[in-house]
């Protein structure tokens, strides 16, 4: 049966971007990243910088002969280096993965990602600066 | 009377066959009749009415699909044969047996596509009917 929504798959779709065959997408690696993971399977004591995913919200975005959806996820990126110089620049690596681009969906047809706001926010300890990247995935069956 | 579903809507159009026009999101019809004021000046200060000619026009709008073989019919009936009539039906609540439709013969005044570098792209078009407009069941 299939999902009535396109988070698995948009979610399943970054995941393999931003992590290729389960490492790190070098570039990234080389900007501090040392992991991606879902948001509620971070490693204890997971060193800094790390990304995580999986949350995000979706409207439906049917025509009439086919289901549709606008769904918003959130990359979050966990910095703890002295300025933002990298975190900008794993932003502009993330942009070239998931702005005005199509995603390699498992089922659904990838009309489009594109970025849709960033949020850079203190991460609530007083030493991590969180950079809260939402994109707009929109996504039909047909 | 329950309320419907506006999702239950198929909009068809006469391409060799009745097809569902794919990616559309809205049907807007408004069916009416001309009404000619014919007050006199000696009236009871209410205004009296004579129906004139009835006229319908039919909008739809959706997500610019031109791989679409209905979309693609009505663009062309617009681009390469401006004036084309197209014939089309509506079914409220699907199409299983004997359910009702509204049909027709319009011509397309208007296609308007929408390029934003924020949506999708959407296409509506304009339809001016050609004749009466009927409601029937089934078939």
């Amino acid at each position: 049966m299939t999902a009535y929504t396109s988070h698995d798959e948009v979610q399943t779709a970054m995941y393999n971007i931003l992590c290729p065959g389960g490492n790190v997408d070098p570039v990234l690696a080389g900007l501090g990243v040392t992991g991606v993971f879902d948001w509620q399977s971070v490693p204890q004591n997971q060193p800094y910088d790390y990304i995580t995913i999986g949350d995000g919200y979706e409207i439906p975005q049917d025509t009439f002969d086919s289901a549709g959806f606008l769904y918003f996820p959130t990359m979050h990126i966990w910095s703890r280096q002295k300025n933002t110089k990298n975190p900008s620049l794993m932003i502009n690596r993330a942009n070239q993965f998931f702005n005005r681009q199509s995603l390699e969906l498992e089922s659904l047809k990838s009309v489009y990602s594109i970025i849709y706001r960033i949020n850079w926010l203190d991460g609530g300890d007083g030493l991590t600066l969180h950079v809260a990247a939402q994109y707009q995935c929109y996504s039909s069956q047909t | 009377m329950a309320a419907k579903a506006g999702y239950l809507a198929v909009v068809q159009i006469n391409n060799t066959t009745y097809t569902t026009v794919g990616g559309l999101k809205t049907a807007d019809l408004q069916i009416g009749t001309d009404l000619y004021d014919i007050t006199t000046l000696a009236g009871d200060g209410w205004k009296t009415k004579l129906p004139g000619l009835a006229d319908y026009t039919l909008k739809l709008g959706g997500n610019f699909d031109l791989s679409d073989a209905q979309q693609a019919m009505l663009q062309a009936a617009v681009i390469t044969v401006p004036g084309l009539a197209v014939d089309w039906k509506i079914y409220p609540a699907g199409t299983g047996a004997g359910a009702p439709f509204y049909a027709g013969t319009c011509f397309i005044k208007t296609e308007g596509i929408k390029f934003d570098v924020k949506n999708e792209e959407q296409v509506s078009f304009d339809l001016e009917g050609n004749g009466a407009i009927t409601y029937s069941t089934g078939a």
